[in-house]
């Protein structure tokens, strides 16, 4: 079981959003074909800003609404600080932020 | 009754929330094996229960055999609908990347549709605790379970609403996201309905074929008696299932919120409102398995995507951090909380003193009484 449950523990920091010039690469939301340079502002903020519509309920990460595979790329949880690069992982848009390119589902 | 951001400083809550997600990220690094192991320990139980029951049934001319039936048919639904349905579809085991405990797909043993159910309970009523008007779980759009809902003569009838729901719970559910109070308002268009009632229509008739027909014509002569027997573990699985859940926000000092004063919401303030807006249920191992862990009503809406395994482990420090902070935490056993309950039902049945008052005023006053009063469903007073 363990191979496919990645863990990494950080001491919990303030919800931040990376807006500050910190935050690089393109995100791209394959399945509509749009693209979009990173903002550092979670998935599916960028991911209404470019137009698109995804489907979403709380917008903090409790309701797994707006579960989506996150093709390629890595992104940090913004309410752990976790980051994650696997491959075609389901993350929820409402806290997950890019962290450099990464190709969304969606 | 002091207003929800009265309760503590801006300082406090924001120390409070750290405490509470302190808990949370210390218990998800440690979710693993353990909770794998058990989730399908619990699936088997309620395959084998499920098994035995339908087994069962072909020996149902003999009564204790059709009574075991409808005890391990009954036994198994509950563990469907509680502890494996409501939590794995609230995405508790997403984490573990297997396919039948992934939330977005799992279907229970239930007439509700899951992506009906998801989107009313994960989303609506977990983000919108409590708040009157936003959250539908208060009243479900046909009782009347806070003072802050208007009253209306409607609503005389509230213990029969009550008593019929609890009998045909599954129904309420299914039919609860089809939203028809919003639909009698106007707020919601039938059209707009489309994609639910096909989904209603479709399990319905799902459910309905399996219980009622095909499980009883595979008895053959015995047909009837399996479809009461199936009948009977429906209803029994109703009211344990009512009961658990009108438990966990309706009891008495439980508290409703405005939507003024849960506007942006910290995250601290969002736990506030879960715990002042919840309620445990005391009792043992097996009464907390068998209620899918909503006997901890007030850690599961601090942490509805976490296992309700873990639940019981972090009650005693969620509690500690009730005290210290001078918050209620309300629990009580079940008796209880359900007597609670249906006290508050029938009360709020009757109309408030003030509306009483407002009547007779008007007669007196010699102001002209209007030549009509008509009353709408929120029961605000408009001319004819």
């Amino acid at each position: 079981m363990s191979e496919h449950l990645h863990t990494e523990v950080f001491t919990p920091p303030e919800i931040e959003i990376d807006t500050s010039g910190g935050a690089t690469g393109q995100v791209r939301f394959s399945h509509s074909g749009k693209e979009t340079l990173n903002s550092g502002k979670p998935l599916l903020e960028q991911a209404e800003e470019a137009g698109l519509k995804p489907e979403h309920g709380c917008r903090m990460g409790i309701c797994f609404s707006c579960t989506k595979v996150k093709n390629t790329g890595c992104v940090r949880n913004a309410l752990t600080g976790e980051l994650s690069a696997e491959e075609d992982q389901e993350i929820q848009l409402c806290i997950s932020v890019p962290v450099g390119d990464v190709d969304i589902n969606c | 009754m002091t207003g929800l951001q009265d309760r503590l400083t801006p300082e406090q809550v924001e120390e409070f929330g750290r405490e509470l997600d302190e808990i949370r990220q210390r218990v998800v690094a440690d979710l693993g094996k353990e909770d794998v192991e058990y989730i399908n320990k619990i699936i088997k139980t309620q395959r084998g229960l499920e098994i035995a029951g339908r087994s069962l049934m072909y020996l149902g001319f003999f009564p204790p055999a059709w009574l075991a039936a409808v005890g391990a048919l009954s036994a198994s639904k509950i563990l469907d609908n509680m502890e494996i349905g409501h939590n794995v579809m609230h995405g508790q085991y997403d984490w573990t990347r297997i396919p039948e405990l992934n939330s977005k797909t799992f279907e229970w043993d239930t007439a509700a549709p899951g992506d009906n159910w998801r989107h009313s309970h994960n989303y609506l009523h977990h983000t919108h605790t409590n708040i009157v008007d936003k959250d539908r779980d208060v009243g479900y759009g046909i009782l009347r379970m806070d003072a802050d809902q208007p009253w209306h003569p409607y609503y005389l009838g509230n213990p029969v609403y009550a008593t019929l729901l609890a009998i045909f719970f599954q129904w309420g559910v299914w039919f609860h996201d089809l939203e028809v109070d919003r639909l009698i308002s106007g707020e919601l268009k039938w059209s707009e309905t489309q994609e639910v009632r096909k989904k209603m229509r479709a399990k319905a008739g799902k459910q309905i074929g399996k219980d009622y027909v095909l499980f009883p014509l595979l008895t053959g002569p015995l047909a009837p008696l399996t479809l009461a027997g199936n009948a009977t573990a429906n209803l029994i699985r109703n009211l344990w299932s009512f009961s658990i859940i009108f438990c966990g926000h309706f009891p008495a000092d439980v508290e409703t919120f405005t939507e003024e004063e849960t506007e942006n919401e910290t995250r601290g303030q969002w736990y506030l409102r879960q715990i002042l807006g919840s309620a445990n249920i005391s009792g043992g191992k097996l009464f907390h398995i068998m209620s899918g862990n909503l006997s901890h009503q007030i850690e599961h809406h601090l942490f509805p995507d976490i296992p309700a395994r873990r639940y019981p482990e972090i009650a005693h420090e969620v509690r500690a951090i009730c005290e210290k902070y001078d918050l209620p935490y309300h629990t009580g056993p079940l008796s209880r909380q359900l007597a609670s309950v249906a006290v508050k039902i029938c009360s709020l049945a009757l109309p408030p003193v003030g509306y009483l008052k407002s009547l007779v005023g008007r007669h007196k006053s010699g102001d002209a009484v209007p030549e009509s009063t008509t009353v709408d469903t929120q029961g605000q007073r408009v001319a004819a």
